[in-house]
This record gives structure tokens, C-alpha cells and sequence, in this order.
């Protein structure tokens, strides 16, 4: 499914991310835990193809990042759902257009897109507010909508970069509990974090990460 | 129409709405040069209309020997029209030329000198290509030496001076013409720039759920085309309202066809999407 093998990633003369080996089957969880500046981002930017490695290899589902061309990175972007600590949504539309958005740019049907964003709206616990502005949301909601729109087009694997980082305790359990949720439907998930008390709670594979380099 | 058509199409109209103070800077900007460029393009086709005119009025007179009969004086004419590089011609008769001579000086030659003394002639123009004062002269020699023909009279010295000063004048014209076009091209490509910098994080949130290049960039050359289009109406607006003050106002001195009106209309369409191409091309390599 994921696969780093021996990666390494260099920038501007610092190294950030040393000797990475990593292998995250279908379905499976796996949490990055470390300081800030660990290299937890640069490791899922780096599955995610926004930058690619000094050495190694990164492999997701049949895209290898040595071998992937510019025009398939879309379509592996497409596979492989993201989610930020700031959201990332486009703050001019409502909730129905950031999530069908996403499905537009892959050339669903209209009538299709309509039907799985309401879909997925219903899963994510946010469909109420499907017509409202995302700038009138709270920052738990806004998560939803990007998860929303990180899953609606079935990803292999979700990467949630600090999912929790902007969020208060509740809105922090609420939205663990949902990324769990979509892991049990088969979706891997990949979750940065530095909250160790989140780890301790979601009891699952977890992977740490110190000074760009995976210790335990 | 294509999903993907439709949805640029929406969204590209749907842009100028979500970034209101961006789409109105832009539009004010494109205005404001194609209104620039509107008025250049009226100065610069009434320019030429009028060195064009000048130029036209430029006639050669040819001036029949008194003794030629009717017939003669048709056959010279037939030999003058079939002269490489003549145009027109058009007779004058010595009762036409009287006519004219006492009308633009006030005398009348006949009480004077109880006949007229005026000789019949022929006013010929030439051809577009030949308007040169060389060409001119040469034609003025080769007709002077048909037989039948007494003398051939053109003002010689105001066509070197118009053809002196026209090239100067049009190259002037087609100097600032040009700088008009460049600034126009700079100004309404960096206006869509910093247009489109407001959107980087949009657009880099699109390339983060996985939209290609093409799906990104299409709303926005749609929008860049809108934004032209409506910058480009003042420009022809600005085109008309002097077309109609000219005609009002200038009835016999200029000209311009109102085609002409929707040339900054179509150049702020090509611009808007050039603009918007190059500032996209940037963003989109980043």
C-alpha cells in the first residue's frame, strides 16, 4: 500500500528525513509521533508527492516516486486523501463545493457528485450544514468537511497531517473517533501527531520520529 | 458541453464574485488601457485617413494644345487613362475651367479680354503605389510627351512636403502605437498576476486534492477572458462616443469605420487570457 524504502530527504543543505523505512498495509493505522520539526510533515508530503525524496523510494499503491510522471500525480492525489491541521478548505465556498469539488476534478457526473457528497456529507456527521459558508464553521466542523472531502473520492490511504493540532478536547475526540471510523472501513491511515496522549488513547501501531530519523 | 466546460465556465463567472476587490482593480485597469488604446487607434486610423486624403488631393493637370479637335481630344484622353500608374481621369472643358478660375478668383476673364483664354484639360489622379514624388514626376514627364498635350501642372512642392512629413508623422505615430500596445500587454498581464496571487492558496488547494493543471487553470483563463471583455466594452465605448463627436463635430475632416470600436473589445478578451496564462504558468510550476 505505502511503502518507504531507505528514504532520505535533504533541504538546503539540512537533512530532515534520514534512512526511512516504512510499510503501511491496506487498512492498517499507523501513527508518526514526534517534536515539532521531527520530519512528521516532510514524511507525508513526501507519500503524498508534493516533494520528493533525495534517496529512496516511495511507493503508493503501483505509484513509485522515482518513476511517476507529472501528469499521474493528480490521480494519486486523488488516492490518497489528506487532511491538515488548517484545514486547507477553500474559505470562499460552502461546504457542498469544497467536498464537490474534489469529485468535479476528477470528472464525476453531476448527477453523481451531487448524490456522494450528500453521502458522504451524512458520514462525516456534517450534513446539516451542507449549504453553509466554511468560513461560518468552527474548527471541529471544518475538520469534518476535510475529511469529507479527503475520502469522497475512496482513497487507499488518509493522511492526516496534526488532524487534532487546532482543536479543542472535545472537538479532538470527536475527530479521532471519526478517522477511526473510516479506518474501519478499510482505509489505512497515516496521522502525524506530537500529542502522545492521543497515541496512548488510539492504541495502534505507532511509529517515532526524532530529529528525522524513525527511533522505535 | 463538457462537465469540465461547464464547470470552468461556472466557476470562472463565479471568480469574479469571490474576489470582488481584485475583479474590480482588474477591470478598472484593463479599462483604463483600452481606453488608452481605443483613443490611440482612433487618432492613429484618422492619422492615416487624413495623410490618405492629403495625398488624393494631389492631381496632375494636363493641358490640351488649343488646336486639338473633339475627336483628337477624346483619343488623348483614351492614351492618358491607359498610362501606366493612372488612376483616374476626368476631362475639363474650357467653359468648366472658366467656370472654376472665376468662381476662385472673383474675375471674370471674358470681360476682360472678350474670350476665353483658358485651355480644356484633363485632372488625372494615379495609383496608390505610384504616389511617390518620383513616380509622380516620371508620370508628369511621360505624359507631358504624348502628342496633343501642351503642359502638365501639379503643385509639386506641397506633395514632397506631404510625403516628407508623412512618413515622419506615421512613423512617430506607429513609434507610440507600439508603446501604447506594450504598456497595454505589461499592465494588464501584471494586474492579472497579482489578480491570481490572490487565489495562489485556492489553486494550491486544488492541486492538493488532486485537480490537474487543466482543470485548475481553465476558470481562470475563463476569468481573465471575462475581465478583458468587460475592461475591453470601455475602450469601445470610448471608440464610439469619439466617432460620434467626430461626426457631429468634424463631419468632413475625419473618419473612422465603427468596426474599429471592437478592436479593444477583442484584444482585452486575448489579453485577459494571455495575462491570466502567464501569471497561471508560474503558480502552477511552483
Amino acid at each position: 500500500m505505502v511503502k518507504l524504502n531507505g528514504v532520505w530527504y535533504r533541504a538546503d543543505g539540512n537533512t530532515i528525513l534520514e534512512n526511512i523505512r516504512l510499510d503501511i498495509k491496506s487498512g492498517e493505522f499507523v501513527s508518526i509521533v514526534g517534536p515539532s520539526g521531527a520530519g512528521k510533515s516532510t514524511l507525508l508530503r513526501l507519500i503524498h508527492m508534493e516533494i520528493f525524496p533525495t534517496r529512496g523510494v516511495v511507493e503508493v499503491a503501483n505509484y513509485k516516486s522515482n518513476t511517476i510522471m507529472e501528469k499521474e500525480i493528480p490521480h494519486l492525489r486523488r488516492k490518497t486523501g489528506v487532511i491538515f491541521q488548517d484545514f486547507k478548505l477553500l474559505e470562499d465556498r460552502d461546504v457542498f463545493e469544497n467536498v464537490a469539488f474534489a469529485l468535479w476534478a476528477t470528472g464525476v457526473r453531476r448527477s453523481r457528485i451531487k448524490k456522494k457528497v450528500f453521502k458522504v456529507l451524512a458520514e462525516v456527521g456534517i450534513s446539516h450544514k451542507r449549504f453553509t459558508p466554511v468560513v461560518q464553521l468552527s474548527g471541529g466542523e471544518k475538520q469534518r468537511v476535510a475529511i469529507a472531502r479527503a475520502i469522497v473520492n475512496d482513497p487507499y490511504v488518509l493522511l492526516a497531517d496534526e488532524p487534532t493540532g487546532n482543536l479543542d478536547p472535545d472537538a479532538t475526540e470527536d475527530i479521532v473517533g471519526l478517522i477511526k471510523r473510516i479506518n474501519k472501513m478499510g482505509v489505512a491511515v497515516l496521522m502525524a501527531t506530537h500529542k502522545t496522549e492521543l497515541v496512548k488513547i488510539l492504541k495502534e501501531k505507532t511509529v517515532r520520529i526524532e530529529q528525522g530519523r524513525i527511533v522505535s | 458541453m463538457s462537465l469540465n466546460v461547464l464547470y470552468s465556465f461556472n466557476e470562472g463567472v463565479k471568480g469574479l464574485k469571490r474576489v470582488p476587490m481584485a475583479t474590480i482593480i482588474t477591470i478598472t485597469t484593463i479599462a483604463v488601457t483600452q481606453i488608452l488604446f481605443g483613443l490611440f487607434l482612433f487618432f492613429t486610423v484618422n492619422v492615416h485617413y487624413l495623410i490618405n486624403e492629403m495625398r488624393n488631393k494631389v492631381t496632375l493637370e494636363v493641358f490640351i494644345d488649343a488646336g486639338l479637335s473633339d475627336k483628337d481630344q477624346k483619343l488623348l484622353g483614351e492614351k492618358i487613362s491607359s498610362f501606366p500608374g493612372v488612376a483616374s481621369v476626368k476631362y475639363v472643358s474650357k467653359e468648366e475651367a472658366l467656370k472654376v478660375f472665376s468662381k476662385e478668383s472673383g474675375i471674370d476673364p471674358l470681360s476682360i479680354l472678350g474670350e476665353n483664354p483658358l485651355p480644356s484639360s484633363y485632372h488625372i489622379t494615379v495609383t496608390n503605389e505610384k504616389r511617390t514624388p518620383d513616380e509622380i514626376e516620371k508620370i508628369k514627364q511621360g505624359i507631358s510627351d504624348i502628342n496633343g498635350v501642351d503642359e502638365v501642372v501639379y503643385n509639386s512642392t506641397f506633395y514632397k512636403l506631404i510625403s516628407k512629413y508623412s512618413s515622419r508623422v506615421l512613423f512617430a505615430d506607429g513609434l507610440i502605437f507600439g508603446l501604447v500596445v506594450i504598456v497595454t500587454i505589461l499592465l494588464v498581464a501584471n494586474t492579472l498576476r497579482l489578480s491570481i496571487l490572490t487565489q495562489k492558496k485556492t489553486i494550491e488547494i486544488m492541486q492538493l486534492v488532486g485537480a490537474s493543471k487543466k482543470f485548475i487553470r481553465m476558470p481562470y483563463l475563463l476569468q481573465g477572458m471575462f475581465q478583458g471583455l468587460i475592461g475591453g466594452v470601455f475602450g469601445s465605448v470610448a471608440i464610439i462616443i469619439c466617432v460620434i463627436i467626430v461626426k457631429i463635430y468634424f463631419p468632413r475632416l475625419f473618419t473612422v469605420s465603427l468596426p474599429v470600436a471592437a478592436v479593444p473589445l477583442l484584444l482585452g478578451m486575448i489579453l485577459g487570457y494571455i495575462g491570466s496564462s502567464i501569471a497561471l504558468r508560474r503558480y502552477l510550476a511552483e
